[in-house]
């Protein structure tokens, strides 16, 4: 397995939250989170870290997949959430703070969603 | 541990000693040597191959083949130099200087002198004389563009004509000087 | 009596921001209850240029996400493409690479200071301080040819040399510099109406600083004890430090922590100039990048994390840069909760906002 920097462990939607929390139990801290868009889908990665050590969740959802906000168990993460709603168009709900697609003032809607 | 009006020295002596400012425009700027002002172009050894142009980041460089010319938009240039790397035959450079203030953006035209007798082939694209060709993979390896394969076990010679811009590079390096450019 | 609730806007336009940032401010009075942030005024899309520039033209794009911690942008990049195509750079070029880098914590950390004195209206001292970084600035453009955008780092290593006559008279400058910063330093940390202002303002205890993710001097201010040059990037892993923290969580602290590591920063340089290595600067890239990286590194402001993801061609897919501040406004928020109103602009500033890279 080629060394990415950072370990990555394939997490589903279902278990999703239930890793968010069992990281939050281990006192990691969330440092990133961004999306990465594929055929039909997008590539999200949440990554935590403890000191120095860090390790990133990898969920691959299709396009229309509603997915749950981890703000109100981190509450850092509104603006990382805000950010792939509005670049990409991440289908997330119940995000604490939300700006409704005004974060960055752009004109065209989802400008880095390709394909 | 606090102090009262630590700065009085500092601002004491600034107010009876001259201005750290340069006084530009009435002195001259001195520019260090390695400065990154503008681009110059040695016209003479310019190829027309495009590279530069097809590389430079904000595309501020165009050249005409057809029309021998070479054309910066100074206003444009943000002075980042990746066309002094990328020039196969090393004829940008950065000079120190930078461009002044204008009203509207100019381009600078460099006109290259056409001759009778092109030193280096321009145009056209390279035909090997596969009988005096010995496979040395000189030819791929100085073409700019990775337009030639040559596989030395195998005796072959290929070239991807879409990606040649005809720059002569391969004729030039040849040291059978086998190749000819039609 | 009933006290009266308003809101506030609060920039874009600020005579002390340095860029662009609104908050909207919920006063009690004169208290500040809570701060929403909005952003979005200088969004300029850089990480979709993947689409257009090969990995090569794209460091020039990625160095000039910010004018202050340009150099760390562009060093970040060319290691992340480096660790993805498994390349060794060679040791001078790492040993160049840190030297600059400490160079630009250096005058970041001037301009911060500088901002810091015109944010609590000392003028005068916001001068010195600019002044003094200009020599920072000289050296830099005598030896990468720009004062603000260097452009020496590309994939594989480093374009320019910096001779050892150069290095020297170098280091002959930064020890003026260090004597200049002693006398500053001096009035930032003891001056009596500096004090006032400074001191038990924007508390951030360490659990918070924890728990929203802060980064950088921010987070040392508070105690912990976190600082990504350890993990030995560049030629950090053969280099002596020791992280610098506070343990007193308000900008007074912060402001500390800061003037510590500029003290660091030359001491860094003087062991990285005793110790270069003679040789190569750069080794040739050859191919495309292809697999996935993460990467992060100490920036003046904090920890940045750099991934990108290529697919063999030479475009890349995907580059997602997340800079410190982006990391540091939660925090912000949260020392904004219970200030007084005219300590919301020295706040802000204590976390070195910048929202250029915030926003890219």
């Amino acid at each position: 397995m080629a060394d990415t920097g950072c370990e990555l462990i394939p997490v589903t939607t279902g278990e999703f939250l239930m890793k968010v929390m069992e990281m939050k139990a281990a006192d990691y801290r969330l440092m990133q989170a961004h999306a990465v868009s594929i055929e039909h889908g997008y590539e999200l990665s949440y990554t935590f870290g403890k000191d120095y050590e860090w390790v990133s969740l990898r969920l691959v959802i299709d396009e229309n997949e509603e997915i749950p906000s981890i703000t109100h168990i981190y509450d850092a993460a509104f603006l990382y959430e805000n950010e792939m709603a509005e670049l990409f168009g991440v289908k997330i709900k119940m995000i604490s703070v939300d700006y409704h697609d005004k974060l960055y003032r752009i004109d065209d809607t989802t400008p880095m969603k390709t394909l | 541990m606090s102090k009262f009006m630590p700065f009085a020295g500092t601002m004491l002596k600034n107010l009876f000693s001259k201005p750290v400012t340069t006084s530009y425009p009435a002195e001259p700027a001195v520019y260090p040597e390695r400065s990154r002002g503008h681009v110059d172009i040695d016209i003479e050894q310019c190829i027309l191959c495009g590279l530069c142009s097809r590389n430079c980041p904000p595309r501020a460089i165009s050249v005409d083949r057809a029309g021998s010319t070479w054309k910066i938009n100074r206003f444009d240039c943000v002075q980042c130099g990746y066309c002094t790397q990328v020039c196969p035959k090393k004829c940008l450079k950065m000079t120190p200087g930078y461009q002044t203030p204008g009203a509207d953006k100019k381009e600078a035209v460099y006109q290259k002198p056409v001759e009778e007798k092109a030193q280096a082939p321009v145009g056209g694209k390279p035909v090997p004389n596969l009988e005096q060709c010995v496979f040395c993979t000189l030819c791929a390896k100085k073409c700019p563009q990775e337009a030639i394969i040559v596989d030395h076990a195998e005796k072959k010679w290929e070239l991807t004509a879409e990606k040649c811009v005809g720059c002569g590079l391969c004729a030039s390096n040849c040291p059978k000087k086998c190749i000819e450019m039609k | 009596m009933a006290s009266k609730k308003s809101v506030v806007p609060f920039g874009p336009q600020h005579p002390v921001l340095p860029e662009p940032i609104h908050l909207d401010l919920v006063l009690d009075d004169e208290r500040v209850v809570e701060a929403i942030p909005s952003i979005g005024f200088v969004h300029r899309g850089l990480e979709s240029l993947v689409k257009k520039k090969d990995f090569k033209e794209m460091q020039y794009v990625v160095e000039r996400t910010c004018g202050i911690c340009s150099f760390m942008h562009g060093m970040t990049y060319c290691e992340t493409i480096e660790h993805m195509m498994d390349v060794e750079v060679p040791a001078r070029g790492r040993y160049l690479r840190t030297i600059w880098c400490e160079m630009s914590r250096l005058h970041s950390h001037m301009l911060w200071l500088g901002l810091l004195a015109d944010g609590f209206g000392f003028e005068s001292l916001f001068y010195q301080c600019w002044r003094m970084r200009e020599q920072i600035l000289d050296m830099f453009e005598e030896s990468t040819g720009g004062r603000v955008i260097f452009s020496v780092n590309a994939p594989g290593g480093v374009l320019k040399d910096m001779p050892s006559d150069m290095l020297h008279a170098f280091v002959e400058k930064l020890n003026g510099f260090e004597q200049e910063l002693h006398h500053i330093a001096d009035i930032f940390l003891n001056d009596y109406s500096v004090l006032t202002r400074l001191k038990g303002v924007g508390i951030l205890t360490p659990q918070e600083a924890h728990d929203l993710g802060a980064a950088g001097p921010m987070l040392r201010a508070s105690g912990i004890a976190r600082d990504t040059r350890k993990l030995g990037y560049a030629a950090y892993g053969d280099l002596d430090f020791d992280v610098i923290t506070s343990d007193d969580c308000d900008s007074y602290a912060r402001c500390d922590v800061r003037i510590k590591e500029m003290y660091q920063s030359i001491e860094l340089i003087r062991q990285a100039v005793d110790k270069i290595p003679a040789g190569d600067i750069a080794v040739p890239i050859k191919g495309n990048p292809d697999g996935e990286y993460f990467m992060r590194v100490e920036q003046p402001r904090g920890e940045a994390i750099y991934y990108a993801k290529g697919n063999g061609t030479k475009f890349l897919e995907r580059i997602r840069i997340r800079t410190p501040t982006f990391a540091n406004i939660p925090a912000l928020l949260k020392t904004l909760k219970g200030c007084q109103f005219s300590d919301v602009p020295l706040l802000i500033l204590t976390i070195d906002p910048c929202i250029s890279c915030t926003e890219r």
